[in-house]
């Protein structure tokens, strides 16, 4: 596990080591601006965290960096080619996968099914049939209940269910939206290790927006800290730790 | 010359389905395809009271004038409780029932319909030409035009607007949403049965074919090609509609039948073309007689075009408020209050809500106290939002209690609610967006005299005196936020900062004391903040009371003179947002504990 | 109660609700996914059943006739998704419930008189390709033409379903009536998945039209009465419900409209359809305030909260 202290200095932004860079992002709803001038950038294999007071823009900038909304300005760059008008179903084909807040399964679908549209963009068989193997080797809970609706299972299982939905497109880029909501803490730190352990031991780059920021700065290595729409903070996730209140940034 | 005037008569006729229609479509937003059936209704019952019972003229169309009022109402009211689609479907249903059964029924002389219907008889004259009923039907639709012309540009007009742009706000300002729309519907509906039995008497035949679906289709094609919401585009869209059969017949020389083929479907071609391109119509709403005439004689060239008013955006630099002191003494010389001493105005007691199995709301209690502004804070999904929908009304809670002055306000609808002096405001602002600035914050205005039919057009002078201080009202608290200089702006091109300030102004013009403010510094630049909050302070220091749902914790510290933390639907602390941010089991609660 | 009369009701019924059943899990599949109020169902209604008799007019084989009007249908029925409806969507969003609803009006009167233009207004009555027997079982009287209505609509109900529930693009279906947004962020493009709707909706609908075409006779406006029923028995199935439950409504409520024959004469069948409509809106619990652009700014991603 890389200890805060190795992760070198910040890289200048646009490095090739970059998976993802926002640059001056704007995006809204219906021609009304929620997020202004918004940058990040999340290295390959790094996972980084958004955070900041609810309707600061942090699910409008994930949403935007996915294609779902379109950006009123600026650029989103994935390894180095602008994808900013890709729209979102082509980007999950590219290995970008979104996971929402809420609704974030098929609930009236069952979970063989809900795990079958998660490997939608691959058309390979026997590559599909192995990334089950491997999410149900990941996720064993989802192996024994394939028959079962999604929406009848547990908060903790459906969250399980989501990430497996998404790993079955192989993604290379995760982005996560607050995959704490309503959950008990404990099932809570599962899923944090669980994303941990994808980003470590599969590469995988991710983008986790969070409203439990104790939590999330468990597991990142870079936290990006929003209010009222702009990004106001960037700081290592080592540093955030040390600050004694958080308020002020809220 | 009296064939030109039977083709004048025809409009005169559509005319008044036409006027209906677009009060129900245009000004109110509700659809229904029932129209032309309602008009079956009236006119085959005053065609089958004058052949089988030799009812005269009058009498005979004042019962089709019934017909058409029971029927529409009746299966109108079920639906007009539900969203859009079942009015559709219902009035779909309904006139698809009513022409089936016209045609089926022994009663009503099948496909051939009713004939020998008396004659017509006004004031001891027999009217036979087309030219004599010219006589009767002239006045009768410039009376219909300007009965409608009242209605549609007075307050009532205002508030069916309102309902047409969004239900939900309209009734938070303490409008009766529902007996509106049931009262738009029950004058249409009499309306078109009027129609009905002028254009039984008027063709002396009662037949399936003259209120078929073509002919229901034709009829709202003339207020969409027309214009919704401009009488004026319903008259137009009716000459063009009725003359286009002449033209077809004459100058593309086509025989009648082939003709009315062709009119039909450049009827359809129409509708999909206008929706598609020119939704608005050819004389769209906010066209007026003199705008018209302007623009002829611009045409004629005598006139510069005026400047177009410039979109706002969220550019728009806000108003001159932002100059004025952001820091300010809170009440009570500086020092913590302790508000709990203060009289209050809302007193919150034991309120439950649980949605199947999810407590959203379990057990709360709070109060506000009078004059002062308290926050509501807790993290997502604490069920804050649920809470101003609990106390206003708009969601009945399981339990617990609700006092607004002392008085019992629980399980009152919203609408009630907003006139005892409690209002609110929603995250997305819910401005009405076609509707002008001053129009928003007019139709707020309570105990206005032209709401009611009876004022308008029996009592105009006290009306219309009302209205202009219904105006100054509005104007007065647009001013008070900063926006009069936008009256005439649709409140749909204003940005979202310039929006929120207006949904303040109207909360303002209902005169409520509590003011709830759902999110008031949500999805607004940084440039726009300092003047909302200097507002919202301003209006504190009127003496209102207000609370705020907030999640930008520097505003709730800014705003804020006592703070409830709420999580879990259950209030956990309060005190001053100093005090609360001291806390660290309540940071734990907010940020997650590592 | 007269049992030779109540069983011929009966009989009546199933034949009726099947087809009532048909016409509602073409339309409630349409209505369920895109959430359009699609009145022009009852253009590819029509011109399906017209399709096929002139192509059977011009000699081509029954079955093949048959095939071309269903894919004649199909193709209209999509590109009136395509060409109209999705455009309104995307200019204006707001108003796209209302704007559909009207455009869809325009469609089915310009449709209704191109073919009474081009087709005549008189009835035309497509050729079964078989001798249509009279059958009987016990007392019951019906039509060798009768059975294969019943059956091959329920094979083509049956056919919705499985498609549906089994196969690759009917989880798509299913995905994006479920969770649209879902659908989109695991990359199925749901502009697809509603042609595809429209599609089948218009082939299901087709089927009955071309049915109806040879039982009774095709007419340029056959289309009103069955978009009617569609609507209905989409309705009182429940927006969003299953090929089967839709299926099992409309035979339901063509039982009941039946089955009032044993009080009522048949003309007043329509009042009793209409009647369980109108109960079925009247118990609906209050909900107020989704007018049409309300409702289309809930459909509008709206952010966290």
């Amino acid at each position: 596990m890389a200890t805060p202290d190795q992760v070198p200095a910040l890289p200048p932004p646009g490095a090739s080591a970059d998976c993802l860079v926002v640059q001056g992002l704007s995006a809204g709803y219906n021609k009304r601006p929620v997020v202004f001038d918004a940058s990040l950038r999340v290295g390959e294999g790094e996972i980084v965290t958004l955070v900041g007071h609810n309707g600061a823009g942090k699910s409008t900038t994930l949403r935007t960096i996915c294609g779902l909304n379109r950006p009123f300005g600026g650029t989103v760059s994935y390894r180095g080619s602008d994808v900013s008008h890709v729209r979102c179903a082509q980007k999950v084909k590219l290995g970008i996968s979104f996971i929402p807040s809420e609704r974030f399964t098929f609930s009236q679908l069952s979970v063989q099914d809900n795990l079958r549209l998660g490997g939608l963009p691959v058309k390979d068989a026997a590559l599909r049939s192995e990334t089950i193997a491997r999410v149900f080797e990941m996720f064993p809970v989802l192996r024994t209940r394939t028959r079962q609706v999604a929406g009848t299972m547990s908060g903790g299982e459906q969250r399980m269910l989501s990430l497996g939905i998404s790993l079955m497109s192989r993604p290379q880029l995760l982005l996560l939206d607050e995959p704490s909501l309503g959950l008990a803490p404990a099932v809570v730190q599962r899923i944090m290790e669980l994303i941990k352990e994808l980003a470590e031991r599969d590469g995988l780059s991710v983008l986790l927006v969070e409203q439990n920021v104790a939590q999330a700065l468990r597991i990142a290595n870079r936290v990006y800290v929003m209010r009222a729409g702009r990004v106001i903070l960037e700081e290592t996730a080592e540093r955030m730790r040390q600050r004694d209140h958080l308020w002020d940034l809220f | 010359m009296e064939y030109q005037i039977d083709i004048f008569n025809q409009m005169l006729i559509f005319a008044i389905f036409a006027l209906s229609l677009n009060l129900l479509i245009g000004y109110g937003g509700q659809v229904s395809v029932a129209h032309a059936a309602l008009g079956a209704a009236g006119g085959y019952t005053a065609a089958y009271l004058s052949v089988e019972y030799g009812v005269p003229y009058i009498p005979a169309t004042l019962f089709a004038i019934g017909a058409g009022t029971l029927i529409g109402t009746a299966v109108s009211v079920p639906a007009l409780r539900l969203s859009m689609d079942y009015l559709i479907l219902l009035t779909l249903s309904l006139s698809t029932v009513l022409l089936t059964l016209i045609v089926s029924l022994k009663y009503f002389g099948g496909s051939y319909g009713l004939l020998g219907i008396g004659g017509v008889s006004v004031f001891g004259k027999d009217i036979v030409r087309p030219s004599d009923y010219l006589k009767i039907l002239l006045p009768l639709l410039v009376v219909l035009f300007l009965a409608c012309w009242r209605l549609g540009h007075s307050p009532f007009g205002r508030v069916l607007k309102g309902i047409r742009e969004d239900e939900i706000a309209t009734r938070s300002l303490g409008k009766d949403v529902f007996m509106y729309k049931v009262g738009l519907f029950a004058i249409t509906s009499a309306m078109a049965g009027l129609g009905g039995a002028a254009l039984v008497y008027y063709s002396q035949i009662a037949s399936p074919s003259q209120f078929s679906f073509d002919v229901a289709t034709t009829m709202i094609a003339m207020i969409i090609i027309g214009g919704m919401g401009n009488l004026w585009g319903s008259l137009l869209g009716v000459v063009l509609v009725v003359v286009s059969r002449p033209v077809l017949e004459k100058q593309v020389n086509a025989s009648p039948e082939d003709a009315s083929l062709y009119r039909l479907i450049i009827y359809g071609a129409a509708l999909v073309v206008v929706m598609r391109l020119r939704p608005e119509g050819l004389i769209p709403e906010s066209a007026s007689l003199r705008a018209g005439v302007a623009w002829i004689r611009r045409l004629a060239g005598r006139l510069p075009a005026p400047p177009a008013p410039a979109a706002g955006s969220a550019d728009a630099t806000p108003p001159h408020i932002a100059a004025a002191r952001v820091a300010r003494a809170r009440p009570g010389n500086g020092l913590v209050e302790d508000v709990s001493q203060l009289e209050a105005a809302v007193q919150v007691t034991g309120l439950v809500k649980h949605f199947g199995g999810i407590r959203a709301v379990d057990g709360l209690d709070f109060r506000l106290a009078a004059g002062r502004i308290t926050g509501l804070v807790g993290p997502n999904g604490a069920g804050k939002t649920t809470v101003f929908n609990l106390i206003t009304g708009a969601i009945r809670p399981d339990a617990g209690v609700v006092t607004l002055r002392g008085n019992n306000i629980t399980n009152i609808p919203p609408h009630r609610v907003a006139r005892r002096g409690m209002v609110r405001s929603f995250q997305d602002v819910r401005t009405l967006p076609r509707l002008s600035v001053l129009e928003n914050v007019a139709l707020a205005v309570p105990n206005q005299p032209g709401e009611h039919l009876g004022n308008l057009f029996f009592r105009p002078g006290s009306t219309a005196r009302a209205g202009r201080e219904a105006r100054e009202k509005a104007i007065e608290a647009l001013r008070f936020v900063g926006m009069e200089s936008r009256l005439e702006y649709p409140a749909g091109a204003l940005g979202y900062g310039e929006q929120k300030l207006v949904a303040l102004a109207r909360m303002l013009a209902t005169g409520a004391d509590v003011l709830l403010l759902d999110e008031p510094a949500s999805g607004i630049d940084q440039s726009w903040l300092d003047p909302i909050l200097e507002v919202i302070l301003q209006t504190r220091d009127m003496g209102k009371t207000i609370c705020i749902v907030e999640h930008n914790l520097h505003v709730v510290e800014r705003l804020a003179d006592w703070v409830y933390f709420m999580e879990a639907g259950i209030v956990t602390a309060q005190g001053t947002m100093r005090d609360l941010i001291s806390q660290p089991r309540l940071a734990e609660v907010y940020f997650g504990n590592a | 109660m007269d049992f030779t009369l109540f069983q011929q009701l009966f009989v009546n019924g199933i034949i009726t609700g099947t087809r009532y059943g048909a016409l509602g899990v073409g339309f409630g599949l349409i209505l369920g996914v895109t959430g359009r109020f699609h009145f022009a169902y009852s253009t590819t209604y029509v011109v399906t059943a017209y399709a096929a008799i002139l192509a059977a007019e011009q000699g081509v084989p029954l079955v093949l006739a048959l095939i071309i009007g269903l894919a004649v249908g199909a193709i209209l029925g999509m590109l009136i998704e395509g060409i109209i409806y999705r455009p309104l969507q995307t200019s204006a969003p707001t108003l796209a419930l209302l704007a559909i609803f009207i455009s869809s009006l325009g469609i089915v009167i310009a449709g209704q008189n191109l073919i009474r233009l081009y087709a005549g207004s008189r009835s035309k009555i497509l050729d079964t390709g078989f001798t249509v027997k009279g059958l009987s079982l016990g007392e019951n009287t019906f039509t060798s033409l009768d059975v294969v209505m019943v059956i091959s609509l329920w094979a083509v109900i049956l056919g919705v379903w499985a498609l549906i529930r089994f196969s690759e693009p009917g989880r798509m279906i299913n995905a994006v009536r479920v969770n649209p947004e879902m659908a989109r962020v695991v990359g199925v493009d749901s502009g697809r998945i509603y042609l595809a709707v429209f599609g089948i909706g218009s082939v299901v609908a087709g089927s009955v039209a071309i049915l109806s075409a040879m039982k009774y006779a095709a007419l340029p406006d056959m289309g009103q009465q069955p978009t009617f029923l569609a609507f209905v028995v989409a309705f009182l199935a429940g927006i969003g419900s299953g090929p089967l439950r839709t299926a099992l409504t409309g035979l339901a409520v063509g039982m009941i409209e039946s089955l009032s024959g044993l009080w009522l004469s048949s003309q007043w069948a329509p009042l009793v359809v209409f009647s369980l409509l109108f109960i079925y809106v009247a118990v609906k619990p209050f909900s107020l305030g989704t007018s049409f652009p309300a409702r289309a700014r809930r459909l509008l991603p709206l952010g966290a909260r």
